[in-house]
Order: C-alpha cells, then structure tokens, then sequence
C-alpha cells in the first residue's frame, strides 16, 4: 500500500517544479498551494493519504496491526473553526490557520518530492486531548527521526504540555543544531501520549496531537539532484518502519 | 402540666368574654373518636369484618366491608354529634381519621370532650390562619422555625431583602403591598409606619403611567415598579386583533382579572414571594383569614413584562390571550439587577432545551451580580417538558400541600360525593339536571356538555336546578357563570381527568372527579333527581405529592444535569391577585378617579411554586448575606425531603428525580444545612465553554478559565450521569458553611452500580472547601435504563443528601447529536469504547427535508396526557392530527418538526407527540410552534405523529416537516470515518464530514457505530441547516402557570 502512495508521490514530483528560495526557509504551513489530490476524504486524513505542499510531501498512515485503507489517522482543521470541528475534542485554540491534526495514534512522515536530502529546522507542535480525558502536566513525547540518505536514524524529542485551565495551545519548538544540522531523506513524528504515571504509549488512540508551520533550513538546490539517487532507500526503510 | 396550661390559656379566654358571647361564638372543631378508621380498622366491631389492607395491597373504600364500617363510623359519629344536639357537621373522616368537624361553642366542646366515645377535640387552626397555609406548611411559622430566628437582631423574614418579581405587574391596592400596619393588620393609612425606606443599594423607580401614580402606589414596602413593554407593543395594531385589550394597562399595574381578564398573575406570585403577613384575605366573600408570603418583610419590586391582546379565537373563550415577550423579560431582568434586587422570581415558561435563551443568558449574568434566580420548570407535565434548565438557577416543580378545602353533593338517592369547593353558601335539595339534557333548541353538543357561557343553555330547562357540567376548554368559573346566567342554583363540575379545584364559582359548586361525576349524571339524568352542595370545609390531606401538571424531565437540553432542582407548594396557592372590573371602572383605575379593590384567588402551576422558593431565598439570603446563588440554592436542595407517592407510571413518577429533583424544600433546615456545593462565575464559564461556547463573551475566557471536562462535573448538589460505559467518576467539591470544624462521612448508593466516594470522610474547618470524587461502575444495571440512589454527608448533625442518578451506556458511546449550519463541514468527535476491536458503522443522508401538505385545526388546550390519549386512538379530531409514519428495519434517525415558520398565524402555539409501536410517547409543548421529536436508532414499525391545535387562530394551519433517515440513504454527502481499533474503556476519536449540500435547505443524516460483533451500540444525528436557522430549539414565549384555570 505504501509503495503504491510513493509510487503515486514519484510521479507527482516528476510534474512538480518549485524553486527553492535561497535566503528564506520553506515551510509546510498547511494553507496556501496544498494540495489535497491524494486524500480520499478531505479534509480527513486516512491511512495512506498524503498532502502535497510545495517541494514537500505529508503523508499520514496507521501503524497499527492490521491498518487499513480508510482508517482515520488526521484530519486538517481550520484553525478558525476550531470550537465546531473539534466538537468533543480538546484541540489547540491559539491558530487561526489550517493545520494538521494526527488523531488515533496516526504517523505523519515528510519528506520532499523529489526524494533529496533536507534539514529540519523547526515545527509547531500541541497535543490533542480526548474530550473529558485527564490528562497530566506532560502530556506527550512527541519522537521526532530523522532518516540519512544512507541509512543513519537520529532521533530528538519535543515534550507536549497538557492542557493549562482546560486549553492547548500550540507553542513553537527548534530542533538542536546537532539534529538540524543533518540532512535527511525523511522525517516521522511519533507521538506517545503520557499518563499521569510517566507512562507513555501510542496504542491506545490517544496519542493525537496538531503540527503546523514545519519550517526547513534553507539549502543548496544542487542537493537536490543527489537526493533523487537515495530516493529508493527511503522507501526500503519506510516497510521496515511500517510494522512499528 | 400541659393540661394544667391549657385549662388555664382557656379560663383565660373564657374570662374575656360574656356569657351570651360564649352561646353563640362558634368555631371549627374537629373531633376524634376511639374507633380505628376503615383504612386501618381490624375487625374488632361485632359484626363489622375488618377492612385495613392485607400487606402489598391497598385499601379498598369501595368494598362492602368498608362501606359497611363506614356506615358504622358515621353513625357513630352522629350519635357524638347528638349529644350536643346535632351542631353543623363540616367534615366528616373515616379512612385514615376516624372523626368530623363541626362548629362548636366551647360549652359544647367541653361536653364532647367528656364523652368517653371522644378522643379528643383539636380547634380547627388550619381554616383560620392558614388560608395561605403555605406557610405555616413549609414549617417557617413552627417553634424555632426561620421566621423565629434572628440575624442582628432582626427576624429572618426577608428584613431588607429585595425581591424583584418579573411578570405581570401588580396590584398596588393590595394589603399585600402596604407599608403601615394597625393591630397587625397591613393598611396604607392611619397606624403606624412598618418599613424604613427602601434598603441600601436600592436604584430602582416607581414608574408613573396608566392608573399607576408613584405617590400613590409605590412605598416603603412596594418601592419599585416598572413595566417593560416595547417587545410587545412593536407592530401591534392600534385597535381590533392582536390589540391591547380593554383589561391591560400599559404600566407596573397588573391587569383586570374577573371573567374576561388574564391579570393577577403577576400579584399572586410577588404576594406568595414577599407579601406582607397579616393580610386579610377574602373569597368569594368568605373571610378565610390571613396572608403571607414567603418572606413578609422583603421589599417588592414588580418588573410588569406580559400583557393581554385581543385574540378572538382564544381557545379559553375570553376573546383575549395574555403574552410576555423575551424581548421585555431581558429588559426587565436586566433593569433588576442594575436596581440592586436580592432574589429575582421568573413565572414564566422557558427553553427546554438551551442555555443559551436570551433569558437564560441575563439570568446568568444575574446570577453572576449574586442576585438569586427561582424560575418555574412548567405545567405541561406529566409530559418530559422541563424549562429552564440552566445550571445557574433554580428551577422548580409543583406539587400540593395540606390544605383541602372540600364540599359534598348529596344526591336524592342518599349517595353523598366530595370533591373540591370553596363554596359559602349551602345549597338544601334542589332538582338537577345534566348540562346535555338542558340545552336550547340546536346547541352544539360540546358547548352545552362544557356549559359555555354562550347562551346554549336554556334558562326554561335550568332555572332553580343543579346543573351537572363537564371539565375542559374554558376556564372552570365560566361554566358556573354559564349556569347563574340561565338562572341556575348550582352546579357539580365532572372532572376530566386534569385533578381537582376549589375555585371561586358564581354558584354554589362541587368539583367532583370524574368516575364521580359519571355517577352522578347517570343519576340526574333520572326523573325527579335532587342534589344538596354542602358549605366547604378544610379537610385536610397528605401533602406534599407532586402536581400532575408539573414539567417532568430528564433535562432535555443536557442529560448529565438535573432539572428541576426542587418542589414546593404550587397546587390551589391562595394570594392576592386583580379585582374584575368593568371597562368603565377600568378606565376610571387608568385615570385615577377609582381606587378598586383588593381581590384574592385559588391558583395553582409552578408559577405558583417558583416564588414560594423565591421568598424562602430572601430568607436564606437575609441570614447568610455573604452566601452565593448556588449555595443558597445547595441548601434548599440538599436538605429536602421526598414528597408522597403520586402513583403515576414508569419515569413520571412523583418520587423521581424528574419529578421532584432533589425534594420538597424544608426551609427550617436549609438555613443551617451544613455544607454547600458552592459555584460561581468561573464554573458558570466553563460550563459554557463546554455546552455553550459561542456564547461565551469574551470568548478569550475559555482560555483564562478553561473547558469543563464533562458536564457530570459541574458542581451541583445532584449528580446525574446519562452514560455509564462500565465507569465513571464524578467530581464534586463542597464548602462547610457551618460554624466549626466537622468531619462528614459520606454514604452512598445506586441500584445496579457500585458507588464509591474518595476520601469517604471529610474534615473541613468552618469556610474549608474539600474535593471528592465518586466513582460509579456498572454492576448489574440495566443497560440504558436509569437508577436512582442518592449520596450523603452526615457530621451527626446535619445530612447533607443529593440525588445520584446514572444510566449505564451501549458499550460505544458517541454525541448524540451534531449539528451545523455550512454546506460542507467536519465534525471529530470522541467516542468511548467497551470493547477492544475494529468497530464498523452506517450511515445514511445527508437528506433533504419533507414538507407534509398544509393542514388546518381549530384550538382546543390540550394536555401530554389528552394528546397521548387521542395519539393511541389514532382518529383525527377537530384540533388535532394523526401522522402514521412507517420506519424501516434499517433506520438510523427519525426527526418531525413544526415550526413557527409553517404555520397560518403568528403567534399559533401548536405542540406535537410521537408515538412509538411500543406505546412510549414522546412529547414536544413549547408556547408556539417551534416544536421537534427526533429518535435515534428508532425501532422498525409503525409510529404516529400528533399535531394538536393548542391554541391560536380559530383555524390553526400546520405543515410538518419530516426526515426519516436509513442505511439505504448513504451517499457520499456523509462520510463517517472511524479508527483502525479500539481499545477497551478507552477513546477514540470518529472523524465526520459533509458536504456538497445546497444553502437555503435543513438537511438531516446519521450513522450508527457497531461493535466488532456488528451490532449497532450508537447513534448520532447530523443536522444542517443551510437556510440560515440554526438548528436548535427556540425560545419560548408566554407563562408557565395557567392562571385561566382551565
């Protein structure tokens, strides 16, 4: 199934021509330019679907055994409607534009079109509570891989607070210079929601949580031909991760 | 020792008085003899077998034995009563009270009193002072009761209180409303000054306008009154249809009562609230002693919102239909609290369904400015109709307290029936007639059965007889004006079912019940039938038990809130109301030329009951300044106690929660009740942030403040979950308002649950709050059916009880509604599991409305019970319309509505019913007609909708619109997309879109969620409105209490 949505993505990036600004960072922002062609029911996210913004690709999936097509993995919101789309659902309140949320343990991975290498620099980042749930001070470990071109994984965490007198908001969060300062072909964010234990866990559905404003360094347009090459390892690694 | 007082309390008494004075000063006395009354009588009379009830039955009183006893209690009783040479019997007892009452000399008291078959001689206190017995019921005039208690030195009866009653004006004349008093008695002149000036903090105005002079009306103890009335004078016609009537004043006076007029409302409740005590009230001529409110020493201030319109077609017959606008409510509540009222008292119906009402919205922010708000939870029960249901006031049922004035007819045959009256004037052996056998030549039949005052009856068939008349249509006291005007004698009132009334009657009358009055047509439609009516007496009954009328729930705006909060007296109240007057005696009040009278009346409704609760908040409030709305209403709540059994079916019931809400109140302990479960404005916010959130202003506080987790959480001294899914936990918090340090411990249960408190005790210092939790878990429930327990607090002192009650849940469970307003939209909505698994569903819509054709009925006030009667019938009737509807096997959701947009006339108020093949029937009777029932997952089979006419135009039309939607409607206008598993007593979250749906239309889909093993545990309606309505009930217009008495 994967290998069918990265089939569908090669070709697009072969349609796809953008320059990359060389001074300002791309950004995946979930507003102007996306395009939701390859998501069955927008604006919810299913296991497979993927949004296309840019040079760049969002693509949601299911980790869960037995994952199928049309399982509910995200949704985007209007960040505007939030009272009426997040109807009982906790969701951060302090974004007036679209973003995306991952709901019931759904995976989003990045990458670029056209299979290059880049560095990340930074994400917007909430959790997204259950309606009625408790939810404590530490609310998710949000994992954050970044996968080299040549098989090198590195991983940096970024820790979602639970709701402050009952709201989420979004906040913004850098990645260190040692993780941003690498390359990679791809990036996964795998939320684990907390208990008022410690305990984290992406196996309950309640590992759900809102990214928006994914901000890229920018970088030498000449990368990206060489990550055309390592595109086929990408998708190697993306099966393995698959079962995860 | 007491024996030796009272011997001396009456040598003293004796003492005052002359000897012819003592031959002929007669009171009430009721006399008790030695033998067990039939209800408990055993068999020990030779010759009498016994009668009390074997254990799990009930009595009998139309056995033979018990006829047979009773028969020997009645000769026994007149063989007492010979012994004083037969005195006037006023009541005679022989169920549960073997005894009579009569008026006795104390000569003859004494002389009974030594009659070894006597028991024992009570003088009859209740028929004098407690004429508004309310009182004296509620306990506040008891030794050590509220009004007894001092707070700086000042008796707790509203000293400096001020109660701000927001209905239909008031009757200054009124001794209710004066500020002297002489010999204890209120007066407007001469004596001496009883109040200071107007309180501290007082800003409100005495309005000058039509009859209403601000020097005249207004004083120290009536300092405010204001009429609001530009919402309803907006587009009225200057004169003809949907004018102001002749009866209205277009100022803070309430309008002609009598016959033809609508006022007195708005007097009876501020006069039950905060009227002066000591005022001597008159019925029907009939001195019945002296009034009281609640809280005699409050300060009134009448806010006037609803006033009277000529409507010809008016179902009760009065060419005239009284009316309060939302519009002029919210002014009024807003003016209240801006004058610095205490306790706001609001008779007058509400939404069923929203906080977010206009009037629900001020009294929020009311609440917010401290200002207490009591408010009527409506008369269209026993139907599920409960009004005002927000969490920020007090809602409150009706039911009866233990005043009965009563009356006999005596037949010709000897048969002798009681039954409700408050009729002065014996009436000996009269030939009777049946109202159908005494009509003039062609009169319609039902106007004839219902003796209208319309001139059907003909005064050659009636004059000098008892005319038997039956209950319904227009208002109880036409019928016997009907009768006096064709030159009849008396009249016997058939009931129909509605319970019965004392009321004020135009000739002597007895309202009988109706396998009574069946009876006794059978009987007058004999040759030569006579009946007898008897002068009324106080027979006295157990009390309280809830008012059939009275508005049941469960809460449907919000099923893990209870509604209403509490009871209290609202079954025959006697206060003070508007006299009737003529148009010219009318206009010489509008001018000031005539001063008219006070006037008095029996009237009953949760418009009745709310200012009871009202005044005994003025109290509350007088004793505990510093106390907030929701504490005070804790204590009213939490220290209540359960009313009697109303013997009603399943969820109707009186002794529910649905019913009575927490209880009756008990003002003597609610002044000391231990703890409270305190709220304010920051929960009010994050209740709305939760039910409510578009109407939060600034909608930043739901930020600051945050989002109420569940609404099972918002702390009310009830607790009411309406679905278990295996458990919940609820969090309250309660605050000692005692005086010192306690340690509560709590007990606590629901049938078929297991209830845990955490901690089990509390100790708290004086002011201390403390948190707890109860925890809930299905053990044995009966899925989807609700259990009623309840949890207390006891320190050994004060018990401190709420109502617990909990529904366990189908093991998925999602909203039950989603609703929109946009062509295209997305809903993510949280959904409990049981079970661990992939779960599946169906959908079906989004689907367009169908309009029913256009349908016309003529008026007729029908009660839920009438309208379910006549919907399991299944005939069209005049007024109202059957709708067969048949449902498919695989139906998710099905919807009916009226709406006012549909029908003929503005202002028509039709309601609406839906009967299920299992017979359970849903109900929908809103004033106007913006009406809806909508079931989800509905069984297959064949349902009716009923439309009935409740009152409007004389032709009433009607379109229904209708939405029934199946799995076989799915289309890709909706789509429901679910999570790959789920996890047992976990969440999940359903994503839901739809879209493609043209504006301009109300659209309706659903799906239901099935577990791994596919059967269906849910059901969510999707509602759209694209035409610019939002899709939700509407606010109401109009009172709840039907002072027309119909």
């Amino acid at each position: 199934m994967k290998k069918l949505i990265r089939t569908v993505l090669a070709a697009v990036a072969l349609s796809a021509v953008a320059a990359i600004p060389a001074q300002a960072g791309p950004v995946i922002d979930f507003d102007g330019g996306l395009d939701t062609s390859l998501v069955w029911f927008p604006p919810l996210m299913t296991h497979g679907d993927a949004l296309v913004q840019g040079d760049y690709y969002v693509s949601t999936v299911s980790t869960k055994a037995g994952a199928a097509a049309g399982d509910l993995v995200g949704a985007l919101v209007d960040g505007s409607d939030v009272a009426s789309t997040c109807m009982s659902l906790v969701c951060p309140t302090n974004n007036s534009t679209q973003f995306l949320a991952m709901l019931n343990d759904g995976l989003p991975f990045i990458g670029r079109l056209d299979g290059a290498g880049f560095q990340i620099k930074s994400v917007d980042a909430s959790f997204i509570a259950a309606a009625g749930a408790a939810v404590p001070p530490l609310a998710m470990i949000l994992r954050v891989y970044g996968f080299t071109d040549i098989g090198g994984v590195f991983f940096e965490d970024i820790l979602l607070p639970g709701p402050v007198g009952g709201v989420l908001g979004f906040a913004s969060y850098d990645f260190s210079d040692a993780f941003s300062g690498r390359s990679y072909v791809e990036v996964d964010f795998y939320g684990y929601s907390c208990n008022a234990a410690g305990s984290c866990t992406r196996s309950a559905d309640t590992a759900q949580f809102a990214l928006d404003n994914i901000a890229f360094v920018p970088e030498p347009s000449s990368l990206a031909l060489f990550g055309l090459a390592v595109a086929g390892l990408a998708l190697a690694r993306r099966r393995r991760n698959g079962n995860a | 020792m007491n024996l030796r007082l009272a011997t001396l309390s009456t040598l003293l008494l004796m003492g005052g008085l002359s000897g012819a004075a003592m031959a002929q000063s007669r009171s009430t006395y009721i006399i008790q003899l030695a033998a067990e009354p039939a209800a408990t009588y055993s068999g020990n009379v030779p010759g009498y077998t016994a009668t009390q009830p074997a254990a799990g039955t009930r009595f009998n009183a139309r056995s033979p034995a018990a006829l047979a006893y009773s028969s020997y209690l009645d000769s026994q009783q007149l063989s007492v009563a010979a012994l004083v040479g037969n005195p006037q019997i006023v009541a005679s007892y022989k169920t549960v009270y073997n005894g009579f009452a009569a008026r006795l000399t104390a000569a003859e008291v004494q002389t009974l009193r030594a009659s070894p078959l006597v028991v024992a001689v009570h003088p009859d206190e209740e028929r004098k002072l407690d004429t508004i017995s309310t009182s004296t019921f509620l306990g506040l005039t008891a030794p050590g009761g509220v009004w007894s208690q001092t707070v700086g030195g000042l008796a707790v009866k509203g000293e400096d209180i001020i109660i701000g009653v927001i209905d239909g004006g008031v009757w200054p004349e009124s001794p209710s409303y004066a500020d002297r008093v002489s010999g204890g008695v209120p007066v407007f002149s001469g004596g001496s000054s009883a109040y200071g000036p107007p309180p501290a903090g007082w800003f409100g105005t005495c309005q000058a306008a039509e009859g209403f002079t601000p020097a005249l009306h207004c004083n120290n103890k009536l300092i405010g009154a204001q009429f609001f009335n530009a919402g309803f004078t907006a587009g009225r016609p200057a004169s003809g249809e949907g004018s102001k009537h002749w009866t209205e004043f277009y100022s803070p006076r309430d309008s002609v009562g009598g016959a033809t007029g609508h006022g007195g409302h708005g007097s009876h409740t501020s006069s039950t609230a905060g009227g002066n005590s000591g005022a001597p009230v008159t019925l029907s001529g009939i001195n019945m002693g002296a009034a009281s409110g609640m809280a005699p020493r409050a300060r009134i201030a009448a806010y006037k919102v609803c006033y009277t319109f000529v409507n010809s077609a008016a179902s009760d017959g009065t060419g005239s239909q009284n009316t309060c606008f939302t519009s002029d409510s919210v002014s009024a509540i807003d003016k209240a609290v801006a004058d610095g009222v205490h306790v706001i008292n609001y008779s007058i119906s509400g939404s069923q369904t929203s906080v977010n009402d206009p009037v629900e919205q001020a009294f929020l922010r009311a609440a917010n400015a401290g200002v207490f708000v009591a408010a009527s939870a409506g008369n269209s029960g026993p139907g599920v109709a409960v009004a005002h249901v927000s969490p920020w006031l007090t809602t409150v049922a009706a039911s009866t307290h233990d005043r009965s004035l009563s009356g006999d007819v005596t037949l010709g045959n000897g048969a002798k029936y009681s039954g409700a009256s408050i009729n002065p004037t014996p009436l000996p052996a009269t030939p009777m007639i049946r109202a159908e056998d005494a009509g003039v030549a062609g009169a319609d039949a039902t106007s004839l059965r219902l003796c209208f005052n319309t001139g059907v009856l003909d005064s050659s068939k009636v004059t000098g007889k008892v005319v038997v008349c039956d209950r319904g249509s227009n208002a109880r006291t036409d019928k016997s004006l009907a009768v006096a005007n064709a030159g009849g004698a008396g009249m016997v009132l058939a009931d129909n079912g509605a319970g019965l009334v004392a009321d004020v009657h135009s000739v002597p009358t007895v309202h009988v019940n109706a396998a009574d009055g069946a009876i006794i047509k059978a009987y007058a439609a004999t040759a030569g039938s006579t009946a007898a009516i008897s002068a009324f007496y106080n027979s006295g009954k157990p009390a309280p038990v809830m008012a059939g009328f009275s508005s049941r729930g469960p809460n449907q705006g919000d099923s893990n809130m209870l509604k209403p909060d509490l009871t209290a007296p609202g079954v025959d109240v006697i206060a003070t109301v508007t006299a009737a007057l003529s148009p010219s005696q009318r206009d010489a009040v509008a001018n000031g030329t005539l001063v008219p009278p006070p006037d008095w009346a029996s009237y009953q409704g949760t418009s009745m009951s709310s200012p009871h609760v009202a005044g005994l908040a003025a109290l509350m409030r007088q004793a505990h300044p510093t106390w907030s709305s929701a504490a005070i209403k804790s204590a009213l709540m939490t220290t209540s106690v359960t009313t009697l059994n109303d013997g009603l079916a399943g969820e109707q019931n009186g002794l529910l929660p649905w019913s009575q809400g927490a209880g009756h109140v008990v003002p003597n302990k609610a002044i000391d009740p231990g703890l409270v479960y305190d709220a304010g404005k920051i929960d009010y916010i994050r209740y709305q942030c939760k039910v409510n959130r578009p109407a939060v202003v600034p909608a930043s506080d739901c930020t600051t403040y945050g989002t109420l987790d569940e609404t099972y959480n918002f702390n009310l001294p009830s607790i009411t979950v309406g679905s278990v899914s295996g458990s919940v936990t609820v969090t309250r918090k309660v605050t000692n308002v005692g005086a010192s340090s306690a340690v509560y411990i709590a007990s606590a249960s629901v049938p078929g649950f297991t209830t845990v408190v955490t901690p089990s005790n509390l100790s708290l210092a004086p002011g201390e709050t403390r948190s707890f939790t109860v925890k809930l878990t299905a053990a044995g429930a009966v899925e989807n059916q609700w259990a009623y327990g309840s949890l207390s607090w006891t320190d050994g002192v004060h018990v401190v009880r709420s109502p617990v009650t909990a529904r366990t849940g189908k093991s998925i469970l999602a909203p039950a509604e989603i609703t929109g307003t946009t062509v295209s939209g997305t809903r993510l909505i949280t959904v409990k599991t049981g079970f661990s698994g992939r779960m599946t569903a169906n959908k079906g819509g989004m689907k367009a409305v169908t309009m029913g054709p256009t349908n016309a009925l003529s008026p007729s006030a029908t009660s839920s019970a009438t309208l379910k009667a006549a919907c399991v019938a299944g005939l069209d009737t005049a007024s109202i319309k059957v709708y067969s509807v048949s449902i498919p096997s695989d139906a998710i959701v099905a919807r009916f509505e009226l709406r006012d947009a549909d029908v003929g006339t503005v202002g028509d108020d039709n309601d609406m019913g839906l009967l299920a093949p299992d017979g359970k029937f849903i109900y929908s009777g809103n004033d106007g007609s913006n009406e809806a029932v909508q079931v989800i997952n509905p069984a297959a089979g064949g349902y009716r909708v009923c439309v009935v006419a409740y009152g409007g135009a004389a032709s009433m039309t009607h379109r229904l619109s209708s939405w029934v939607v199946s799995a076989s409607d799915a289309s890709s206008s909706l789509n429901v997309l679910l999570p790959g598993n789920a996890v047992a007593g976990g969440t999940a979250t359903v994503g839901v879109a739809w879209s493609g749906l043209a504006t301009g239309g109300r659209y309706m889909g659903g799906f239901q969620l099935k577990d791994p093993a596919g059967l269906v545990q849910s059901g969510t309606a999707v509602r759209v409105n694209t035409d610019g309505t939002a899709p939700v009930a509407s606010p109401d217009n109009g009172m709840s209490s039907n002072p027309r008495n119909k």
